[in-house]
C-alpha cells in the first residue's frame, strides 16, 4: 500500500521506491511476454519523412527570465560546476 | 473594461480557493490578468466587431504549459520558481482570439498521477464530490472549471489525464488526436504519448477553445495539419451511426449499468444502431503504457540537473516522481534491452492494430472513462490499484485517437463520466455524438 500525498522522500525510502518500481516494471514484463516478438515496433506517424527547412522564426524568449531561471550564474553566462556531469 | 464575468471568477477564487472550500485548484493567479483583460477590452466589449472566437473567456492553465512570466512548476518544488520565459503555442493561439489567461492550474507532479494528490503544493479538492480524489493528472484544471473559478482550462492526457479528472469532477475533457494539437510549451511526460487538451462545463464550449489550438505547428516536430472544426455542425444530431460499447465490466456494475443506460435513451431517441466491440489485448494496455512512460519521463527529466532551472530533480521530488525515475533509470540500462522498453513498443503496435480494425466497424465506442469511483484523498491503496484508474482511457492514448469524458449522472453522489472515443481526426464526429448525449439531460 502506498501513499500518494506529497511528502520529501529520503534515501532509505529511495532506495525502498526502487525496489518497488522495478517489481512493478518486472510484473508488467511478464504480462507482456505473451505478445509475439516478431511484430514490429509500434513508430510515432508522421505526415513528411523529412521536416521541410523554413527560414525560421525568432522566438519571443526573454532573456531577463532566463537567466533569473539559472540558480547559478555570473553575469552573462550559467554556471555548471566542472566534472560533476 | 473588464468583464463582469473575470471579476466574479477572480471573487470566487479569492473565497474558496486557499479559504472557504480551499479547492486548491489555482496554484498562481495572473498578476497581469484585470490589465491584459482590459488591453484586449474592446473584443471582450465587442466580440462581434472583433470575431475573436474567445473573447473575454477566462481560462485557467496547468502548471506544465509555459505561460510567459508565470511560474510553469509542474505541481513540484524541484521548479516553483520558474518563470516561463515565452508562451506556449496553445497559449500564443488563445491570446491571438481574445481569451483571457486567469493563471495556472495546480496538477500531479510533472503530471505524474491520476488522483491529483502527488503535487508539492497539496492535494486539488474535489468540488464536485467533498473528500475525494479529484483525479488527475490535470486536477486543478478540471477542479477549476468545476468549482466556477473560470470557464474553460487548458489541461494534458497522456494516459488519463484530461478524461479522469474531468470525469470525477462533473466536467466535460477532451483529449484530442495525437498530434493535432501542438505541444510546443508543454513540459513534457512522455513525448509519444502527450497531448494537450481542454475542460470545459459543456461539449460546445469545449469545442470552441479546441478549435482555436488545434492545427499543424512547425515547432512541433509530430504535429499535423487536420481539418477545422465546424461549430455550427456539433449541435447536428449524426445520424444512421453505429455505436460500438466496450465488451469490458467496470470494478462497480453500478458505472456499467449508468453507462448502459444513457446509451439505450441515446438509441432510442437518435435511431442509432449498437453494436458490441470486444478489444483484445485491452488487459495489457496498463503493462505497456507505464514501461514506456517511466523510461520517457526519465529521459526528459535529465534536463532538470538544477543548472538552468530550479533544483535537480532527484533531490526535490515526491514518491511517485521518484518511483518513475529510479523505475525508468533501470529498465532502460542496455543490459534489460528488448524486455520492457522495446516490448512494451510491440505490445503498443498491437493495441493500435486492435482499435484501428475495431473502428473500422463502429463509428465510436462508447464506455465508462474510470472502471470504479475516486478513493478519499491521503487514503492508502496499492500502486497497482491507482494505476488501474486509466484502464479505459490508456489504449486511446496508446493508438493517439480522440477521446473525451461526458457527465452522465452520479452514483452514491459522485459523479460519473462517459468516455466517447472517434478514431484518429474525426474529433468533430466525436463532438458531435457527444453533444447529442449531452442535449438527452435537458
Amino acid at each position: 500500500m502506498a501513499d500518494f500525498l506529497w511528502h520529501k522522500v529520503s534515501e532509505k525510502e529511495k532506495k525502498e521506491i526502487k525496489k518497488q518500481a522495478k517489481s512493478i516494471m518486472d510484473s508488467f514484463s511478464k504480462k507482456l511476454s505473451r505478445v509475439d516478438m516478431k511484430i514490429s515496433e509500434s513508430l510515432i506517424e508522421r505526415d513528411e519523412g523529412e521536416r521541410e527547412e523554413k527560414e525560421g522564426e525568432c522566438l519571443d524568449l526573454d532573456r531577463k527570465i532566463m537567466f533569473e531561471n539559472a540558480p547559478n550564474k555570473n553575469k552573462d553566462f550559467i554556471i555548471g560546476e566542472k566534472k560533476s556531469w | 473594461m473588464v468583464s463582469e464575468n473575470l471579476k466574479n471568477y477572480l471573487k470566487e477564487i479569492e473565497k474558496n480557493n486557499k479559504k472557504g472550500k480551499k479547492i486548491n485548484a489555482i496554484l498562481e493567479v495572473n498578476p497581469n490578468v484585470l490589465k491584459e483583460a482590459k488591453k484586449s477590452g474592446h473584443r471582450s466589449v465587442y466580440p462581434k466587431i472583433s470575431g475573436a472566437k474567445l473573447a473575454g473567456k477566462v481560462i485557467a492553465v496547468k502548471a506544465n504549459i509555459n505561460v510567459k512570466g508565470l511560474h510553469a512548476s509542474c505541481g513540484s518544488k524541484v521548479l516553483e520558481d520558474y518563470k516561463a520565459g515565452y508562451d506556449a503555442e496553445v497559449i500564443k493561439r488563445i491570446k491571438d482570439e481574445g481569451g483571457i489567461i486567469l493563471g495556472m492550474a495546480n496538477c500531479d507532479e510533472f503530471a505524474c498521477g491520476s488522483s491529483g494528490e502527488t503535487s508539492a503544493f497539496g492535494p486539488t479538492k474535489n468540488p464536485a464530490a467533498p473528500g475525494f480524489v479529484p483525479g488527475g493528472s490535470s486536477s486543478g484544471s478540471a477542479a477549476a472549471v468545476s468549482a466556477d473559478f473560470c470557464d474553460l482550462s487548458l489541461g494534458s492526457d497522456t494516459g488519463c489525464s484530461i478524461r479522469l479528472p474531468a470525469s470525477f469532477c462533473n466536467v466535460v475533457g477532451i483529449k484530442p488526436t495525437y498530434s493535432s494539437v501542438s505541444r510546443y510549451g508543454l513540459i513534457d511526460l512522455s513525448m509519444s504519448l502527450d497531448q494537450i487538451g481542454v475542460i470545459a462545463k459543456n461539449v460546445s464550449d469545449a469545442a470552441l477553445l479546441l478549435s482555436v489550438i488545434r492545427g499543424k505547428d512547425e515547432k512541433d516536430s509530430i504535429s499535423q495539419e487536420s481539418e477545422k472544426i465546424n461549430l455550427s455542425e456539433i449541435e447536428k444530431t449524426p445520424t444512421g451511426i453505429t455505436v460500438g460499447v466496450l465488451d469490458f465490466e467496470s470494478k462497480d456494475k453500478k458505472i456499467d449499468d449508468l453507462i448502459e443506460e444513457k446509451i439505450e435513451e441515446a438509441v432510442k431517441k437518435y435511431g442509432w444502431k449498437v453494436r458490441k466491440v470486444k478489444i483484445n489485448y485491452l488487459d495489457l494496455a496498463i503493462a505497456t503504457y507505464y514501461p514506456l512512460v517511466y523510461v520517457e519521463f526519465f529521459s526528459a527529466t535529465r534536463r532538470l540537473d538544477g543548472r538552468r532551472y530550479g533544483k535537480k530533480i532527484e533531490d526535490a521530488a515526491g514518491p511517485e516522481v521518484m518511483r518513475r525515475i529510479l523505475g525508468g533509470s533501470e529498465i532502460s540500462k542496455a543490459e534489460h534491452h528488448d524486455r520492457y522498453y522495446h516490448l512494451a513498443l510491440k505490445a503498443k503496435k498491437l493495441i493500435e492494430e486492435e482499435l484501428e480494425k475495431a473502428f473500422g466497424k463502429v463509428d465510436c465506442i462508447i464506455s465508462p472513462v474510470c472502471p470504479k469511483l475516486p478513493h478519499k484523498i491521503g487514503e492508502s491503496i496499492s500502486v497497482e490499484d491507482m494505476y488501474a484508474y486509466d484502464a479505459l482511457t490508456i489504449p486511446y492514448n496508446l493508438y493517439g485517437n480522440c477521446a473525451l469524458s461526458l457527465p452522465v449522472g452520479k452514483i452514491d453522489g459522485i459523479p460519473v463520466g462517459m468516455q466517447v472515443a472517434c478514431d484518429k481526426f474525426e474529433d468533430e464526429k466525436m463532438l458531435r455524438i457527444a453533444r447529442s448525449i449531452e442535449k438527452l439531460r435537458g
